[in-house]
């Protein structure tokens, strides 16, 4: 009975270590951080001028933390247009056509071997995918998160973003860790 | 002629100087006002373009800062904000999230300016040496921050004073040439003014009008001098007229009076001649009457001896009348020996003579004392031995004659009179009375030739005095006399003697 218990104190030691020693500046947790970001990124990006949705759709898969933080935004307006957050998951049955509606895709860690099965769901969507994966930029993602230190950067594949037919402003550009063009 | 010149000097400068203050004081006033103006100018046009270069600056900053701001990348403000030491002028330039926390910072000189810890309470405009910009940073009205600018007007404030000098040496070169312009200007106009002002000055002094002024342009100026230059002609041409008729008239009057007194000197030779020539046969007519009477009385018809009488009676009267005429004659061309003299020894043997010939009269005469005249003694004698005669003859019929001789002052001259308390007569004849041969008595009732009164007027004006009578009815006659060639001084002796 202890045994667990204790192992649970330690990581929970462990974990607010971490937090004081990892990032004694940062007020906001990383994921806090990022769902901030994805919500910046949406201002610095333009869709094609042919897709107009009612509403601004944020979807993350596989991802409940980041979906929680962005929680939040939904109903407000950005872009003239009503912000909607949408919790996926992989599993569900008809994921292949309710990903396709979303603006922006959000790609949990949990799915870090299947990008290239998830990716080409979303090919010929102007839907803009973010994610932390690793290399997520190289596999064909859009803007992928990278941690440089303390700070938490990004990596666009602005070659991918072109394909799909979205323009990321140079200011974001100039922001990025590297840009793939 | 010397004031006249120094008048005309100080003219000269008069007028020139105000002409030339004139040109040169609205050429001050308008080049002031108008570099004024574009100093005025020049400086707000430099604000502005600093202003709105500075503006422009900063939003530029703020656009590229958008993403920066966003995801509050500091080294991405920091490249951005240090983008500003391309403008030598801006000094500071910070970038403040939207927690108003400081974020990135330019500042050229790291030791003297910095940032402040907040954007609160700073705005955009001229603030002590720096123009200040202070801007709000929005990404599709999302607030996102604050930039703030601070640029040197140093540079700005040498363009505006370059401005100044520049204008100033302007102005001043426009001033210099506006006053060489005045110069020459005025001279166009006090040149042929002061010609004619001078000329005018030579006119009066020499009384030369064939003196002409100089025609200068075919201005307002020129037709001056020339309405000038005609009113000259004009003036020569009447003065010439006037000059000859001057000499004309003085020439007729000259020849005028000399026939006219060539005429006067023949009658009164003639009066003179036939009065002297009457005398001798008159005395023979009345000698051998006289001869007749002595010796043929007593064969004689009593009335061819009261005829005889008559004869000699009328005789008489003709050789005093004749007399009378000579004397007048005389008073006329006796020329005048002019002294000062007593006159009461001359009035006392004439009154005496007188009162011997009216021994039967009741007479009363007062002669003033100690009286002077200045004049010939031979005939003012005639004066008085006339005036003294008519005063006793017309006093003739009343019971008591009054008679008082004397001086007394009249416009400050001595004034000589004589007065009697006899018949008299009314002063509207009182002029008649100095006229030959106007009576204004008969014969019958006064004896007289109506000679002596003319005589003594005669003498009185060839003294240049003035003679003349009050008189009333029955109440006596007073004659006046002054003579203007008598020295007044005379009077107040006379006056204080009597």
């Amino acid at each position: 009975m202890l045994k667990p218990q204790l192992r649970a104190l330690h990581t929970l030691l462990l974990v607010l270590i971490h937090m004081i020693m990892a990032e004694p500046c940062l007020a906001r947790s990383e994921q806090e951080i990022k769902a901030a970001y994805v919500y910046h990124f949406i201002k610095f990006v333009q869709w094609p001028s042919g897709y107009q949705q009612p509403s601004l759709n944020i979807c993350t898969l596989d991802d409940s933390t980041i979906s929680r933080r962005l929680e939040p935004l939904a109903g407000q307006r950005l872009n003239n247009q009503i912000i909607r957050v949408t919790p996926l998951s992989s599993h569900d049955k008809d994921i292949q056509k309710t990903i396709a509606d979303c603006t922006v895709a959000y790609i949990g860690r949990l799915n870090a071997d299947r990008v290239t099965t998830i990716l080409p769901w979303l090919a010929k969507q102007a839907t803009l995918t973010v994610s932390d994966i690793e290399g997520f930029a190289e596999k064909g993602g859009m803007i992928e998160f990278v941690k440089l230190g303390d700070l938490i950067r990004f990596n666009i594949n602005l070659k991918q973003a072109k394909e799909a037919n979205l323009f990321i402003s140079s200011k974001l550009l100039e922001l990025a860790h590297s840009v793939a063009r | 002629m010397m004031s006249l010149r120094k008048k005309n000097r100080r003219g000269t400068l008069s007028l020139r100087t105000k002409l030339t203050s004139i040109i040169l004081l609205s050429t001050i006033i308008a080049v002031t006002l108008l570099s004024s103006w574009f100093v005025y100018l020049r400086y707000d046009s430099f604000r502005a373009t600093a202003s709105a270069e500075f503006n422009t600056i900063t939003r530029i900053i703020s656009d590229r800062a958008t993403a920066a701001l966003t995801f509050e990348d500091r080294q991405s403000l920091k490249e951005n904000i240090n983008s500003l030491a391309l403008h030598k002028d801006i000094e500071l330039g910070c970038i403040y999230s939207r927690a108003d926390e400081l974020l990135a910072e330019f500042s050229r000189t790291p030791d003297a300016a910095h940032c402040p810890p907040k954007s609160k309470g700073h705005a955009t405009g001229f603030v002590e040496g720096a123009y200040m910009v202070a801007e709000p940073v929005f990404l599709n009205d999302e607030y996102l921050g604050r930039i703030m600018v601070r640029a040197s007007t140093q540079q700005l404030h040498s363009e505006i004073l370059t401005t100044v000098l520049s204008s100033l040496i302007l102005a001043t070169f426009a001033i210099l040439a506006s006053m060489l312009f005045a110069r020459h200007v005025q001279r166009t106009i006090s040149d042929p003014l002061l010609e004619l002002e001078s000329i005018a000055h030579k006119i009066t002094a020499h009384q030369d009008y064939s003196l002409r002024a100089n025609t200068s342009g075919d201005n307002e100026i020129g037709e001056l001098v020339d309405a000038f230059n005609t009113m000259l002609g004009t003036i020569a041409r009447q003065n010439r007229i006037i000059g000859e008729h001057t000499e004309t008239l003085a020439r007729t009057v000259e020849e005028r009076t000399r026939e006219l007194a060539a005429t006067i000197r023949e009658l009164e030779a003639f009066s003179y001649s036939v009065s002297h020539d009457l005398k001798a046969p008159l005395r023979s007519i009345r000698g051998f009457s006289e001869i007749l009477v002595e010796d043929f009385s007593t064969e004689m018809h009593p009335q061819a001896r009261n005829f005889l009488h008559r004869i000699q009676h009328n005789s008489d009267k003709m050789m005093a009348l004749i007399s009378s005429l000579l004397e007048l004659s005389r008073a006329s061309r006796k020329e005048i020996d002019k002294q000062t003299f007593k006159l009461n020894p001359l009035i006392r043997h004439l009154v005496h003579d007188l009162k011997q010939q009216h021994a039967e009269r009741k007479l009363l005469i007062w002669i003033q004392e100690d009286m002077l005249i200045t004049g010939d003694e031979k005939l003012l004698e005639v004066v008085y031995a006339n005036l003294i005669g008519n005063a006793f003859k017309y006093t003739q019929h009343k019971d008591e004659t009054r008679i008082e001789i004397g001086v007394t002052q009249h416009e400050g001259l001595p004034c000589y009179f004589v007065r009697d308390n006899g018949v008299g007569f009314d002063n509207k004849d009182a002029e008649q009375i100095f006229l030959p041969f106007s009576r204004l008595h008969s014969a019958e009732q006064f004896e007289g030739s109506g000679i002596g009164l003319a005589t003594v007027a005669r003498i009185i004006s060839r003294h240049q005095g003035v003679i003349w009578a009050d008189s009333r009815p029955n109440q006596g006659t007073t004659i006046y006399f002054k003579l203007f060639s008598q020295i007044p001084a005379l009077t107040s002796s006379a006056s204080s003697s009597a």
